[in-house]
């Protein structure tokens, strides 16, 4: 029991402590000399700052770094006091801390690109003279604070010595000498420090180290020894803090942050860094290469400070052309501003230092190398008041180089030819590179340089096109557009299945009319001469006869590359439009619709000489009266009159043998206004029937008695009493075979045909010697036989 | 006499008690003292604490160099150096760095070299930069400018015309009325 209670006060005495470590603020994580690089110490943005801090800020620091100023030395030091020590070294008591510090301070003139005007005050707190400084060579007040500390530790000393103060910068202050005079001074210190820091960055290349290059940095003063390491410096600021102390940190002097390095260690830089971080934070704030941007505290107005100018950016485009829009912006005061030249607004023409005239586009600089280069593009580039020089390091290290301009650009997915100051927009890429143009040169251009008035679309890719919001579809087939009038059209092409091109509204002038040549129909005629009607996505190539069904049709042309896409197919003797079939007459040059499916069979329709077509297609050929199959009967309303169907023409049907004699189907008589029937042709009167094979059908009671030609003609029957019929007009009938021998049944003679005639066999035992016993007998009556020549008596 | 045992459930009470009071103190303290030793970081993102241990460390530190060198503090003269002797010998005596130097590219490619004198801070003198490769002698100077902390040579040039690409020795020499000195040997490539 007393085991467990022993665990139980131990359990409770971890849990305190461990209330106590949650209770505590989390604690920013501790500085790094891992984190140091060498090369970007401090950002430019907070360096070239001259409005970090107010006074008041400063001066409360200032309190805040010694609580408790020990003027008169009474604290021990080194055996004795400060104040017995100080005196012994030639600085007795009293001691001012910088939190208490005040001098008059001197007229300074201004200086151009560097410092403003500073005017004589008296009484200035050390507060104020870093922040007069700050202001008036735009260096910040925290790097000058920082500054006072590395070189003097005069911002934690609570009995700083007189030197201290007077060489509290260290500037003029050598490694291994004594320090100049000229320089001394606590205001003096500030000044000239802050005044070589703008000198440093205003001639990069005139000092020790360079910016924006390799730089050799010593690891210590005065130890070649020790060596120095290899660090590209990456901006001013940096380059300015090795300018005023030459010297890198070595890894003795990282490893061991907030103490000692080794004999090869310099602290200068490094405890710069460090002081800054604890302090005030991060020494980071990207900004461009060889550039910042200020945000005017009063107006909000953004700014690029380059080549010790300010440039006005008037909007975010121009932000995201330069490549700009990533960066945070620096609060600046109306004098941070106004202490550069403005250099009026940022445009996309810059130049560099040797004079060469560049398009900024979407952070890289294209070389403009000709008048007509720049004539093209309708940019100002030998105009003044358009070309901007923002510095060879923000001109060479911030933006890219590009290809030296040519006259073509990709904007918004559309490819673009500048000529003459004018935008020709591509409809596509294909047409683009059919004019002769490299994809790969074209700039993907940046809104900025796309406001050239916009010329005529270019394309010569044969394509289906559309330029909204017009509803019109054009299809172009490669030098010329046709309009597309309707989908039945259009499905009738296939349109569906061939290149579609939309350009965007930005490409074209919307108002624009597109100049047509014609329209896209259902009929055309390629450039051999061969005329198609196209339907239901295959071309029907027409015979002579069949064009007589579209006789005052138009056949378009110009569509070669769009016919070739398609199925030949031919137009059948037969269409079916919709579920209605009709026969096609191109001799008449018209179609006939058939009544039913029954008819369609009778008149020969099936599938393989039967063309779909769509209805207007169907509907552009001339409609002529319905059609019926051969032997349909068709009687005229309050008539008597019947007639027979043959081959799309009527015949009068004369008489009941005629009707009896073919048998025609009386059930499915049809009977039309004389008005209807009159849409016919009547070609005479339906008795003797003649097929084109020269048979002749002759009916007789409900037979219908055949010859041969050779028969008809030996026989004796008369001409002109022929009718031609079509080969199935006598389907129906029963046929028979007329032999030489004949019957009158009305007297019961017997005639027999021969040379040309019929003649009466007179005698039984002439009908005998004929061979009339052994020969079938046609029937016949007078009527029959009046249908031929009579010859004499046998 | 029946002697009273004291009882064990008061005992264990008594002992968990002074444990929670002993947590709770533990815990109370901890918080406290490093709520008042932690860093008063104010809302403009300033630290405002007191110096640290490490502050004071610097602070002695400068002291202790000041107080040692306080026999020669001397100031130089200003703006200008005292006559300087004639004699190099008596001259002092420098070693010029050699700090930077590059060839950009463009149609000059000229090579340019910065360099600086760590020990002196001076108006009058003259930097050489002169190069050697196969026994041939490339020179240039540049009158040096007043730095912050030391004498800068500046970027001196030379016109690529008359290098030739490969390595070559390059030395910085510097002399004023009163200082005098070279540089150690650097070994340069010229493209």
């Amino acid at each position: 029991m007393i085991k467990t209670t022993r665990l139980l006060v131990a359990g409770l005495l971890s849990v305190s402590l461990l209330i106590g470590a949650t209770l505590i603020p989390l604690e920013a994580s501790a500085l790094s000399g891992s984190q140091f690089k060498a090369g970007r110490i401090i950002d430019d943005a907070l360096f070239y700052n001259g409005d970090t801090m107010t006074v008041t800020q400063i001066q409360n620091f200032l309190n805040a770094k010694v609580p408790t100023c020990d003027t008169w030395g009474k604290q021990p030091y080194a055996g004795t006091t400060r104040a017995e020590y100080g005196k012994s070294r030639g600085y007795p008591a009293p001691y001012i801390c910088l939190k208490n510090f005040k001098q008059d301070t001197p007229y300074r003139a201004g200086q151009s690109g560097l410092c403003s005007a500073i005017s004589a005050k008296t009484g200035r707190t050390a507060a104020q003279i870093i922040d007069d400084v700050a202001r008036a060579c735009h260096i910040s007040e925290k790097v000058i604070i920082v500054m006072l500390q590395k070189e003097q530790g005069l911002v934690t000393d609570d009995w700083p010595w007189s030197i201290q103060y007077r060489s509290a910068m260290g500037y003029g202050c050598p490694d291994t000498a004594a320090c100049d005079s000229q320089y001394y001074g606590f205001f003096n210190q500030v000044y000239n420090a802050a005044l070589q820091f703008q000198r440093y960055k205003a001639d990069p290349t005139y000092w020790n180290h360079v910016p924006f290059m390799t730089n050799q940095i010593l690891y210590q003063a005065n130890a070649p020894s020790c060596g120095s390491r290899s660090v590209y410096i990456e901006n001013y600021a940096t380059a300015g803090l090795y300018n005023y102390t030459p010297y890198t940190p070595n890894k003795a002097a990282l490893d061991n942050l907030y103490g000692e390095g080794n004999s090869c260690s310099a602290y200068g830089n490094r405890n710069f860094w460090r002081y800054y971080n604890d302090w005030f934070g991060t020494t980071m704030f990207a900004q461009p290469t060889g550039a910042m941007l200020y945000r005017q505290n009063s107006n909000g107005r953004v700014y690029l400070v380059a080549n010790n100018k300010r440039f006005y950016i008037s909007s975010w485009s121009v932000m995201k052309n330069y490549g700009l829009d990533t960066y945070k912006l620096i609060p600046a005061s109306d004098g941070d501003v106004q202490a550069y030249v403005d250099g009026g607004n940022l445009t996309n023409i810059v130049r560099d230092g040797s004079g060469k005239i560049y398009l900024v586009n979407n952070k890289r600089k294209h070389y403009i190398s000709s008048s007509t280069v720049c004539d093209n593009w309708n940019i100002g580039c030998f105009d003044t008041s358009v070309v901007r020089n923002l510095g060879d390091t923000f001109t060479s290290y911030h933006l890219s180089t590009g290809n030296a301009l040519g006259n073509t650009a990709l904007y918004n997915g559309v490819y673009y030819r500048m000529a003459s100051g004018v935008r020709l927009p591509y409809a596509d890429e294909s047409s683009y590179v059919k004019f002769g143009y490299s994809t790969t040169a074209a700039i993907n251009a940046n809104a900025l340089n796309i406001t050239q008035p916009l010329g005529k679309l270019q394309i010569k890719t044969p394509a289906l096109i559309k330029f909204s919001p017009k509803a019109a579809l054009y299809y172009f087939n490669g030098s010329d557009y046709y309009t597309v009038p309707d989908m039945n059209v259009y499905e009738a092409w296939k349109l569906g299945s061939i290149k579609a091109i939309s350009p965007p509204k930005s490409s074209y002038n919307t108002t624009d009319e597109v100049t047509t040549v014609g329209e896209v129909t259902y009929w055309h005629q390629t450039s051999d001469g061969q005329k198609y009607v196209i339907n239901g996505g295959t071309k029907m190539k027409l015979s002579t006869a069949q064009e007589s069904l579209w006789p005052t049709t138009s056949f378009g042309t110009g569509l070669d590359k769009l016919t070739s896409n398609l199925v030949t197919a031919q137009l059948g003797q037969f269409i079916k439009v919709g579920t209605d079939f009709y026969k096609l007459l191109p001799e008449l040059g018209e179609k006939r619709y058939i009544a039913g499916m029954a008819d369609y069979r009778e008149l020969g329709g099936n599938s393989s000489n039967t063309t779909r077509v769509g209805r207007p297609l169907g509907a552009s050929i001339a409609s002529g009266p319905f059609t019926f199959a051969n032997g349909r009967l068709i009687k005229v309303e309050n008539d008597t009159t019947i007639y027979v169907m043959n081959d799309d023409k009527l015949m009068h049907v004369a008489s009941m043998a005629v009707l009896n004699g073919y048998r025609f189907d009386t059930s499915k008589m049809k009977t039309y206004p004389a008005a209807g029937v009159g849409a016919y042709q009547i070609v005479g009167q339906l008795r003797v029937g003649k097929k084109s094979d020269g048979s002749i059908f002759i009916p007789h009671d409900k037979l219908l008695l055949t010859l041969t030609a050779q028969a008809a003609q030996e026989y004796g029957l008369k001409t002109g009493i022929t009718t031609n019929i079509a080969s199935d007009l006598t389907k129906h009938a029963n046929t028979l075979q007329a032999s030489k021998f004949w019957r009158n049944r009305d007297d019961g003679r017997i005639y027999y045909g021969s040379g040309g005639a019929l003649h009466h066999v007179s005698s039984q035992s002439k009908f005998r010697e004929l061979g009339g016993t052994t020969t079938p007998i046609t029937p016949a009556d007078s009527s029959t036989l009046s249908l031929f020549n009579i010859g004499t008596p046998l | 006499m029946k002697i009273k045992r004291p009882s064990v459930k008061n005992s264990r009470l008594k002992l968990l008690f002074v444990s929670i009071a002993a947590a709770l103190l533990v815990a109370t303290g901890t918080y406290w003292y490093i709520l008042t030793n932690s860093q008063k970081v104010g809302e403009d993102g300033i630290n405002y604490s007191p110096p640290t241990k490490v502050d004071e460390q610097l602070n002695d530190k400068i002291k202790q160099e000041l107080g040692d060198n306080s026999n020669d503090d001397s100031a130089v003269a200003s703006p200008e150096q005292p006559s300087a002797p004639a004699d190099d010998s008596r001259k002092m005596s420098v070693t010029p760095v050699i700090s930077a130097w590059g060839q950009p590219e463009g149609p000059g490619k000229e090579l340019h070299l910065n360099g600086y004198v760590p020990e002196v801070i001076e108006t009058n003198g003259t930097c050489t930069l002169t190069l050697r490769r196969d026994g041939k002698t490339v020179s240039a100077q540049k009158t040096a400018l007043r730095n912050a902390q030391n004498t800068s040579c500046g970027q001196i040039s030379i016109p690529y015309e008359q290098l030739a690409p490969g390595e070559w020795m390059a030395v910085l020499s510097y002399s004023s009325p009163s200082s005098t000195g070279s540089s150690t040997v650097t070994t340069i490539e010229v493209k």
